[in-house]
């Protein structure tokens, strides 16, 4: 039987590496929307807590660890890694957004300061910790962003931005590196 | 100008979609008379001084603010979440 | 002339550059002005309007005369001011506004007019004829005016922008602005540190005063060393911030490559930051204005600040020989530093009565200067004292008519300085810029004591507001020097006294403006001109509004100034345009055929951001119509493969999903059956129309919401405000899933057998009828199907996890061509959907209602909607309305065009007789003619009429009959076959 070939959102366009900046797709992963029914907020952390392992994050901010992972994201949740328990269903509605985000982990050195270049938001790491999480322009893009560690965030935007999204994190990158 | 969003903090207005007078909150009934309908569509207060406006999240939250500034300062005095309001802006 | 043993600069770095084609030595940390100055060069350039010879004014941003254009080609900057412009090996810069050369220069004969160019001279010369403005006058004036010149080139230098956040911005890097950095620092706010000069120190490197026991530069630099080793604070050399806008919000444009030799390549030329500071303190300084004396504007007449920096920064003297005019004391430290040096000093001319000197220089104490000699630069000047002229050699003049606290940040929120009577200038209103605090000489302390005890007042009171309480330290030891000044604007006499170098204002300009009786302050800026181009009137404004106050006999607070606004000093477009043009002007957004449909040779067209293939060539076509009227007639006759993804797609789910859908749509949908489609009309609240789209219910608590590509976002918007803003109560959840799901339109009469070739479980007509939707297998991967048509034919749209959209979309078409199908594009989408009669944007344009579009039917008797009580109004009802019609041509010309509008056949083609428009059309090739979409007054009545379609734009004029919106398959039997 044919099969359908899956491609990722960013499929040729990374990895891309700028002095020791690197930006790689975290790809084909599950991503799913979570939100509570009015009400069930608290029930819905404790089950997401059971099914997953963390609750449910609060404004700004991650839960979980790498490989299963709640992020905040604005009206929604973000159910980042395990296919979402089907128990959830019965204090949230699901949305399956696998395919919707494009998410880039960017890491290095420069990673700071590119932000700074793009997000009219403060990502100082000194403001912008790991775990934390925020919504904001990169440019003309929409993004999420996601402090992971030290040295890295991952960038979510639209699927069918990618490319965009690839080349002015580049470009931002580059102009940062060239200074002396 | 920046606007304390309740959710993200204050944020740059460019990550805001503008709308205009927050009085639409205040849906009329559709029973209501034509020179309600009339005042909620289309009068417009444009005071010197305070004023509340609706601002849309767009870049971040996505949450509906209704963001009391005044004209004359530019201060940005408050921003609430419309929902909070429950269709009730007094 | 270099003077040994003086300056910052480095002695043992040669820097080689160019000025009009000649080469120049300088060191590294010379500007283009200490540069050609050591080199004993006087003439810079010419001025603006008489083309005066001129010289360097000043050492920093605010001169007016030596402007010079830097590089060539396309990498020209023009206005470069040259006491700004680092040099660096292999610079090039040219002097402006002079032809054929600065020293010989054709067009300075207007200076022999100069009593017929005054101000006002273009308002009351270039009058008549009328014709003459654009064609003659203004062309010459033009060119016979004005300073440098853009290169006319694509400029490809890379820019940047940032973004910056702190506690505290300290704007100006002099005494005042380290004191406050520093303390805030060390008590620890995040702090930013902006300077305009490569180095920091402000005055303190163009002075020789000691500050803590050492030199003033070397107390700076130490201060720097220390700062920088702390993480928070952030210092910006080469930064001017430029404007200041609410809630705390800064412009600053940092200089980063511009005084670097390997131009080009990724490094940027220039930041544009937009600073964010909770708090911040105007440390800007004073800057030195003149007195307007006659011929003060030689070459080789200087500001006695400027000469200062000249010989203590840069280790130059700007003269051999000079002498010094002053209303005030600091020039005596002028004089007091080029004796040291072993500089000649002609004579000091003081024009306070008692003002003394210990210095052995010829002195001059109640005295003026009255004229001035020396074409190319100055030889002499003639001193008046007690009504006896006499006459000194000296090729530089050093003036200080006092000092203006830099107040210009302070004026960009509306606020307005007040006159200070001690130091005859204007300090800043005290709160014009919330939370921001002035200190230093920008505040009117015009000595380094009360300069660094205002500096740390002010940020103690921070430092509470922040909660933290400074360390308690003696501030460094300085030593306590007056500022003593008296009133001296202007010297009478013959010849003209300039006030404004840069736009060639005198005097007697002002004058004039207030005797035609523009008095006010801002009348006469504008009718002379003073205060305007790259300097704003820096140098010049205070003295200006002197002269007028003393025209008009008001006093010079009574009198006011102009408005200072953003920004302080010219700031290339661009940076500030860096992010908006070229590729970074839009996101691109690609659906997952995109590659596939490149490489099949399809053009991409722009739908929104979005990018769709206009059409697919095959082979032996040469022109898109051949390959559109193919494509339709492939669809109608057998299939066609489009991909629809850029549609908007919303995942409403929840117990009130129903209620939403009733309350936002024009028809119901609490009704519609699970499993099932339907078409919805969505209004705004004025009762027009905001968009359309089908919607289907998955199961019983979960709809997908199709919207247009255009009104995706805003369809999304309006659905969030209905939540949040009108029902909070309701239990629902929607989301945007355009990306999550590739869609694809699979329509013809052999699009079933197209369908079941990828289906996991096929369907036929009777499990899957028309207006049907489901999840199910594709290929193993789960897809969801929806038998809804945009073409008038049996038609599927297939969607997939965007992943597999790619390899959907190539295996569809593939399989469609093996059955004579193949792909279609929007030219095609267009035909098919005008054949049918099915609207788009290019319809609902946001003015038309439900009724408009013959849509009434599909509001709803049974439930309120947005916009339901507004679209009952009479007007929105009245058949006289503009109304959707069809159009197609009878007469000779077949042509039918968007945007033409409609004329009753026996009407002239004129505005009163206009009966309506044309909002889209497209060839058919199903019936060999144009098909038009439009709208016309009382329309719907009038089918089989024939009416005239006129396009005054393109000249075109067609007999047109009004048809049938639908064309094709009225019935819609092909739809539910």
């Amino acid at each position: 039987m044919i099969k359908l070939l899956p491609k990722s959102a960013a499929y040729g366009l990374t990895p891309i590496k700028v002095s020791n900046t690197e930006i790689i797709e975290n790809d084909m992963l599950t991503l799913t929307s979570i939100s509570a029914n009015i009400g069930k907020s608290n029930k819905l952390s404790e089950q997401l807590k059971k099914s997953h392992g963390m609750a449910l994050p609060n404004k700004g901010r991650a839960t979980g660890r790498d490989g299963a992972r709640a992020l905040w994201f604005g009206q929604h949740a973000l159910l980042v890694g395990p296919k979402p328990d089907k128990k959830l269903t019965e204090f949230g509605i699901l949305t399956d957004q696998s395919d919707a985000w494009v998410v880039l982990r960017m890491s290095g050195d420069l990673v700071e300061d590119t932000l700074m270049r793009l997000s009219p938001v403060d990502v100082r790491f000194k403001t912008f910790k790991s775990g934390d999480v925020v919504r904001t322009g990169l440019l003309h893009i929409n993004v999420t962003l996601h402090r992971i560690g030290p040295n890295t965030i991952d960038v979510y935007g639209f699927r069918s931005m990618a490319k965009t999204l690839c080349h002015e994190l580049t470009q931002a990158i580059s102009t940062v590196a060239a200074r002396d | 100008m920046r606007i304390p969003c309740p959710v993200c903090g204050e944020r740059d207005r460019r990550e805001f979609y503008y709308v205009g007078d927050a009085k639409i909150v205040n849906r009329p009934s559709p029973d209501a008379s034509e020179s309600i309908w009339n005042d909620y569509l289309h009068n417009r207060e444009n005071p010197a001084g305070v004023t509340r406006d609706l601002w849309y999240h767009e870049s971040g939250c996505n949450s509906w603010l209704v963001v009391t500034r005044n004209t004359v300062t530019h201060e940005v005095e408050a921003a609430e979440l419309a929902s909070d309001l429950k269709g009730d802006l007094s | 002339m270099r003077v040994s043993g003086k300056g910052l600069i480095n002695r043992e770095k040669i820097v080689n550059f160019k000025f009009d084609g000649q080469n120049f030595e300088g060191f590294e940390g010379d500007t283009v002005a200490s540069a050609l100055l050591a080199s004993g060069k006087k003439l810079f350039g010419r001025s603006f309007k008489y083309h005066r010879p001129r010289g360097v004014l000043t050492a920093g941003s605010e001169e007016p005369n030596a402007l010079v254009t830097v590089g060539q080609g396309a990498f020209q900057d023009p206005n470069v001011r040259a006491t700004t412009q680092e040099i660096f090996e292999g610079l090039i810069t040219k002097s402006q506004n002079n032809w054929p050369n600065l020293h010989f220069d054709i067009l300075s004969v207007n200076d022999l007019f100069s009593q017929f160019l005054g101000a006002g001279f273009y308002y009351k010369t270039f009058m008549w004829p009328k014709s003459f403005w654009e064609k003659v006058y203004e062309p010459f004036i033009r060119r016979a005016a004005g300073l440098g010149a853009l290169s006319g080139l694509h400029n490809s230098d890379t820019y940047e922008k940032a973004y910056a956040f702190c506690d505290l911005l300290v704007i100006g890097g002099g005494p005042s602005g380290l004191m406050a950095a520093k303390i805030a620092a060390e008590a620890g706010l995040e702090v930013i540190l902006a300077e305009q000069e490569p180095i920091f120190g402000g005055r303190l490197n163009s002075e020789t005063e000691e500050v803590d026991g050492m030199p003033g530069s070397t107390w700076a630099a130490e201060t720097i060393k220390n700062l920088s080793k702390l993480d928070n604070v952030r210092l910006f050399s080469r930064t001017t911030v430029t404007g200041v806008y609410d809630q705390g919000t800064f412009a600053a444009v940092e200089r980063v490559g511009h005084h670097l030799s390997d131009r080009g390549g990724d490094r940027p030329l220039e930041c544009f930051w937009r600073i964010v500071a909770k708090h911040s303190i105007l440390a800007a300084g004073a800057i030195e204005r003149a007195i307007a004396f006659p011929n003060n504007d030689r070459p080789g007449i200087m500001a006695a600040g400027a000469v200062r920096t000249y010989l203590n920064r840069f280790g130059v003297s700007p003269g051999q020989s000079v002498a010094l005019f002053c209303n005030n004391n600091t020039a005596h430290n002028t004089a007091k530093d080029l004796l040291e040096s072993g500089i000649d000093v002609a004579a000091i001319i003081d024009t306070r009565e008692d003002s003394q000197t210990d210095l052995d220089v010829p002195f001059y104490n109640g005295a003026e200067v009255s004229n001035t000699y020396g074409r190319y630069g100055l030889k002499s000047i003639v001193v008046k004292k007690n009504n006896a002229e006499s006459r000194i050699e000296a090729d530089c003049l050093a003036v200080s008519g006092g000092w203006n606290p830099a107040v210009h940040l302070t004026c960009h929120m509306n606020g307005r300085p007040t006159w200070d009577e001690k130091i005859l200038s204007f300090v800043p209103e005290i709160g014009a810029i919330p939370n921001m605090v002035v200190v230093g000489a920008a505040n009117g302390f015009m000595d380094t004591q009360m300069c660094l005890g205002s500096a740390e007042k002010e940020v103690n009171l921070i430092l509470k507001a922040f909660g933290k309480t400074p360390k308690k330290k003696k501030l460094p030891k300085v030593e306590i020097t007056k500022y003593e000044i008296s009133p001296k604007w202007s010297v009478e006499g013959k010849g003209r006294a300039w006030l404004d170098y840069q736009n060639d204002v005198t005097v007697k300009d002002i004058q004039q403006s207030v005797q035609e009786n523009f008095k006010s302050v801002e009348h006469m800026k504008r009718y002379t001109t003073q205060g305007m181009a790259i300097d704003q009137g820096k140098n010049s404004n205070v003295a200006s509004l002197a002269i007028l106050a003393d025209a008009t006999g008001r006093g010079i607070p009574e009198t006011g100034t102009t408005t200072f606004r953003p920004p302080f000093v010219p700031v290339s477009i661009a940076s500030m345009g860096k992010n908006a043009q070229g590729i970074g002007f839009a996101p691109q957004r690609c659906t997952t055929s995109h590659i596939a449909s490149i490489d099949r040779g399809a053009p991409m067209v722009e739908s929104g951001l979005w990018y769709r293939p206009s059409y697919f060539p095959d082979f032996g076509e040469t022109n898109w119509r051949q390959s559109c009227d193919r494509e339709v007639e492939m669809v109608r006759t057998n299939v066609g493969v489009c991909d629809v993804s850029t549609l908007g797609k919303i995942d409403i789910q929840g117990p009130d999903a129903h209620r939403m859908l009733d309350f936002v749509y024009t028809n119901m949908f609490s009704t519609l059956k699970v499993g099932k489609v339907r078409y919805g009309l969505m209004l705004r609240e004025d009762g027009h129309v905001m968009d359309d789209g089908t919607t289907a219910r998955l199961t019983e608590n979960h709809y997908i919401m199709t919207t247009t590509t255009a009104a995706a976002g805003q369809v999304m918007r309006h659905l969030d405000f209905v939540h949040q803003c009108l029902h909070p109560e309701w239990d629902l959840s929607f989301i945007s899933v355009t990306e999550q799901w590739a869609q694809f339109s699979i329509a013809g009469p052999k699009s079933q057998e197209l369908i079941n070739a990828v289906l996991d479980q096929p369907i036929t007509s009777e499990t899957f009828p028309y207006m049907s939707c489901a999840s199910v297998g594709v290929l193993g991967e789960l897809g969801r199907l929806f038998r809804i048509s945009f073409s008038g034919e049996h038609a599927y749209e297939i969607a997939i996890p965007s992943r597999y959209g790619e390899s959907l979309f190539r295996l569809l078409v593939s399989r469609a061509e093996e059955m004579g199908g193949g792909p279609y594009g929007m030219e095609a989408l267009n035909v098919l959907r005008l054949e049918k009669g099915f609207i788009t944007h290019a319809e609902i344009h946001g003015r038309v209602t439900a009724f408009d579009l013959g849509m009434q039917r599909m509001v709803s008797e049974k439930k309120d909607c947005i916009g339901k009580t507004s679209a009952a109004r009479p007007g929105l009802l009245d058949s006289e309305r503009e109304q959707l019609i069809a159009l197609k041509p009878v007469g000779p010309i077949k042509q039918i065009v968007a945007g033409a509008h409609l004329f009753d056949l026996n009407d002239e083609p004129l505005r009163q007789n206009d009966k309506g428009y044309v909002t889209s059309v497209g060839f058919s090739p199903t019936f060999g003619h144009f098909i038009g979409l439009g709208f016309l007054k009382n329309g719907q009545v009038r089918l089989g009429d024939r009416i005239k379609m006129v396009d005054h734009l393109r000249g075109v004029e067609t007999d047109c009959e009004i048809i049938n919106t639908v064309s094709f398959d009225p019935k819609g039997d092909r739809l539910r076959d």
